[in-house]
């Protein structure tokens, strides 16, 4: 994983890259600016909507691997629509497209495989996303 | 027993459309229990539709005070075990509530009102074991629905309704009574007596209810608590007690110790046995405000008393201050009870332009950016982590706008919706719902569901915010035309106000008082044509005062004036509430006497005629009597039309008058002395 951090506005934008998704970004950095600009005077703004997004997001992920281990779809079908919105505030857009994905599987009559490997791949991208997020709560 | 006549002010009020009133399902089961001869089966479908209602009035049927029973899970049981009626009473009692609105009056305290009722309707159930024929479900509709008379005038009369609060604030409530009639030619009690008759509830119950708005107080001396209007009587004080604030004035807090010392001795408690009630009650209160949404607060027995202690000692120093000529003393309870609401007179801020906008979403973190979104852009932004809760809110705040998330547990933005299109509050509010890329399938549903608009999660700011200004164009219309509507009925019922008055002025007699000629002939003929149709009896007296123009030429017209004002009064108060006196002319008065035939009114007119004779007349320069010759003729009698009743009567005057005057005679009496009974008029 690489990360690039660039300031702007005076504030701080993340460009982070997943090996899990051939490379592709982490966190989009506009988006975190969208973020700082909301708070505005706020300092801790950014601060609290990642820490809200880390706690609701474990307890969203665990449920997922429960789900994916029991093959509830249920579960599963529940936690992946939650972390598809609440990731892209964070700006997590690759997360998000992922847990759009499993959603859509989850939907589906005939999950096959694809739901096991589509899943597996979004608990380990909430990694990277958690990894990343934690980095940019250390930077700001 | 004949049901009272409905009086036109009340339907003034009601025809103003802005009268407290059912709704939704309470309006269904208005219409399909209009007949006392009702399908119970029906009704209980009808409250079936309604999810809520359905949970309290089973709430209520398997409520502590009937354990030992066996839970009831179903409305049809709860009709089985409670009557058809008294549920058909809790549901619309419940509707009424659950259509609540914050209305516009400035003096008015909205929220305390309902604390204070539920608290009343509890107090009311737990008292009701211990009235014979008063069950506990009757108590508490009683309770809850016992001053809806003053939330229909601070309704439909804000304005005036609010200087008049002003004005009585810490009197007793005859003074408010008093103001309300000045005002509005019509008090609380009697609004609340029409309103009950017009939902259709008993007119035995609703007659109860209004004997308690009449007299707040039991009578000292009281035995027993022996019917639902001395049952409210004690709930009253139990929940005033319950409600102390800062503001409540010494001599309040007097009466309501009083009252809770009478009911201590009335049902043979101790302080443990009160301590208990107040408890429970105190409980009850606790519970069903949660369930209904209703600010409560935590009460106890120890904390009433101490303040009741307090409150009484600051009104005897007040009353010694006040006998010495010394100031008045200022409110005391202080903090001793912690207080639901600010007292009346502290109002509420009102017509703030700012959007109220309800945010709402499962999801912390889209709830905490919808928030900060919304509050950026300067809107009034309250929130709710689910539908259940937004539903609460929205009831009781009433924002302009929802945004809501469509997937949430318990229930869905689809369904808030739903819930809120349902009732009258919730009728006019902007709903955006918050969608996923969904199927367009929902859509058509959300819309269909009355879904004004919807915006995709996760949502861009700029977008929601211009699709919130589109919104917020549609409120401001939505407003301009509710303010116009406020506008065009409080207008409408100063109209009515005005028109009554001046009918009223054109009906009666300036120096008197009571009705003048006009009126009185029209009641007449309406009375002529009653009696023909149904056979009621009815009949007339003529009154003419006795060498009234000696008065007149010996003291002057001043006192004249005096004497006639006097008899009027003398008159009047020797009359049942449904008999009339009015000035049929000069010195000469007409008494319409309802229901009673040509002997009866004798002894009634035989009455007057002593009042009159004892009655001292007081002016500048006089201080005597005057006397009254009267004349009777009833229906009975047989008349052949009004003017020949009218006539006979005015004989029998001058028949009485030549027999020497004051004295009462009968139209077609054979004189004692025909030959002076002939029509030769005596000066009067």
């Amino acid at each position: 994983m690489t990360m690039s951090i660039s300031g702007d506005s005076g504030g701080l934008s993340a460009h982070i890259h997943s090996p899990e998704n051939g490379g592709g970004v982490i966190l989009d950095a506009n988006a975190i600016d969208v973020l700082k600009e909301l708070g505005g005077d706020d300092v801790e703004f950014l601060t609290e909507i990642v820490e809200l997004f880390l706690a609701e997001g474990l307890m969203r992920v665990s449920e997922m691997h429960a789900g994916l281990e029991g093959l509830e779809t249920g579960r599963v079908l529940q936690a992946a629509h939650a972390l598809k919105s609440s990731s892209a505030h964070v700006g997590a857009v690759e997360f998000s497209r992922c847990c759009a994905e499993l959603e859509s599987l989850c939907r589906l009559e005939d999950q096959g495989e694809d739901l096991v490997l589509t899943g597996r791949r979004a608990v380990a991208m909430y990694s990277e996303v958690q990894t990343a997020l934690k980095a940019l709560l250390a930077l700001s | 027993m004949q049901k009272r006549a409905i009086p036109v002010e009340f339907e003034e009020l009601k025809s103003s459309g802005t009268l407290p009133s059912p709704a939704g399902v309470g309006i269904k089961i208005l219409e399909i229990t209009r007949t006392d001869e009702f399908s119970a089966d029906d009704m209980g479908q009808a409250i079936m539709s309604d999810s809520s209602l359905t949970g309290r009035i089973l709430e209520l049927a398997n409520s502590a005070d009937r354990a030992g029973q066996e839970p009831i899970t179903t409305v049809s049981a709860a009709i089985m075990r409670l009557g058809a009626t008294t549920v058909r009473n809790l549901a619309l009692a419940f509707s009424v509530i659950s259509e609540r609105d914050d209305g516009s009056c400035k003096a008015f305290n909205y929220p305390l009102y309902w604390s204070g009722s539920l608290a009343r309707a509890v107090a009311a159930k737990a008292l009701a074991q211990h009235v014979p024929g008063v069950s506990s479900e009757e108590g508490y509709v009683a309770g809850l629905l016992a001053e809806v008379g003053v939330l229909a005038l601070a309704t439909v009369h804000s304005e005036p309704y609010a200087k008049v609060l002003l004005e009585t604030r810490g009197q007793p409530m005859s003074v408010v009574l008093a103001a309300e009639n000045a005002t509005f030619d019509i008090d609380h009690a009697t609004i609340c007596y029409c309103m009950m008759l017009d939902w259709g509830l008993p007119d035995a119950f609703a007659g109860a209810v209004e004997s308690f708005n009449l007299e707040r107080l039991s009578k000292e001396g009281a035995a027993e608590v022996n019917s639902l209007s001395d049952l409210l009587r004690f709930a009253d004080a139990l929940s005033s007690a319950m409600l102390f604030t800062a503001t409540t004035p010494p001599r309040r807090i007097n009466e309501v110790g009083e009252q809770i010392e009478l009911l201590q001795k009335v049902l043979d408690y101790s302080d443990a046995d009160l301590d208990r009630l107040i408890g429970q009650i105190a409980g009850e209160w606790s519970r069903w405000g949660e369930r209904l949404d209703i600010s409560t607060c935590d009460v106890s027995f120890s904390s009433i008393k101490e303040a009741t202690a307090r409150g009484r000692e600051a009104f005897k120093k007040e009353v010694a201050l006040q006998t010495g000529g010394g100031i008045r003393c200022e409110s005391v309870v202080a903090d001793t009870i912690v207080t639901t609401a600010e007292a009346v007179e502290d109002g509420r801020a009102l017509g703030t332009e700012r959007i109220k906008i309800l945010a709402v979403d499962d999801d912390p973190v889209a709830l905490r950016l919808l928030v900060a979104t919304l509050r950026k852009q300067g809107f009034d932004v309250t929130f709710a982590k689910n539908g259940s809760e937004a539903m609460r809110i929205a009831m009781r705040e009433g924002p302009d706008i929802i945004v809501a998330d469509h997937e949430m547990p318990e229930m869905s933005g689809l369904e808030l919706t739903r819930a809120l299109r349902r009732s009258k509050r919730g009728s006019s509010m902007y709903i955006v719902l918050l969608t996923g890329a969904e199927a367009e399938d929902l859509l058509v549903t959300a819309f269909q569901s009355g879904v004004d608009d919807f915006v995709q999660k996760p949502f861009d700011a700029r977008f929601l915010v211009a699709r919130l200004r589109a919104g917020m164009r549609i409120v401001g219309l939505q407003r301009r035309v509710e303010e116009d509507r406020r506008t065009i009925l409080r207008q409408l019922a100063e109209k009515n106000n005005f028109n009554r008055r001046l009918k009223m002025l054109s009906l009666t007699d300036l120096l008197t008082e009571v009705p003048n000629r006009r009126h009185a002939m029209e009641r007449v003929e309406s009375e002529w044509k009653s009696a023909a149709r149904s056979g009621t009896q009815f009949a007339v007296v003529m009154v003419d005062v006795d060498h009234f123009k000696a008065v007149n030429d010996n003291y002057g017209h001043d006192v004249g004036d005096r004497v006639l004002k006097s008899t009027a009064q003398a008159i009047s108060s020797t009359l049942r509430g449904e008999d009339q006196v009015a000035r049929f002319g000069g010195e000469e008065f007409l008494i319409i006497v309802r229901g009673a035939v040509l002997e009866e009114v004798r002894i009634l007119a035989e009455r007057v005629r002593l009042v009159v004779e004892g009655n001292i007349v007081e002016a500048e320069g006089y201080r005597g009597r005057v006397t009254v010759s009267l004349g009777v003729a009833s229906f009975d009698q047989g008349f052949t039309g009004v003017s020949e009743m009218m006539k006979a009567a005015d004989e029998a005057v001058y028949q009485a008058k030549n027999l020497g005057r004051n004295q009462v005679r009968g139209a077609r009496e054979s004189s004692p002395c025909a030959d002076e009974s002939t029509t030769r008029r005596l000066s009067a």
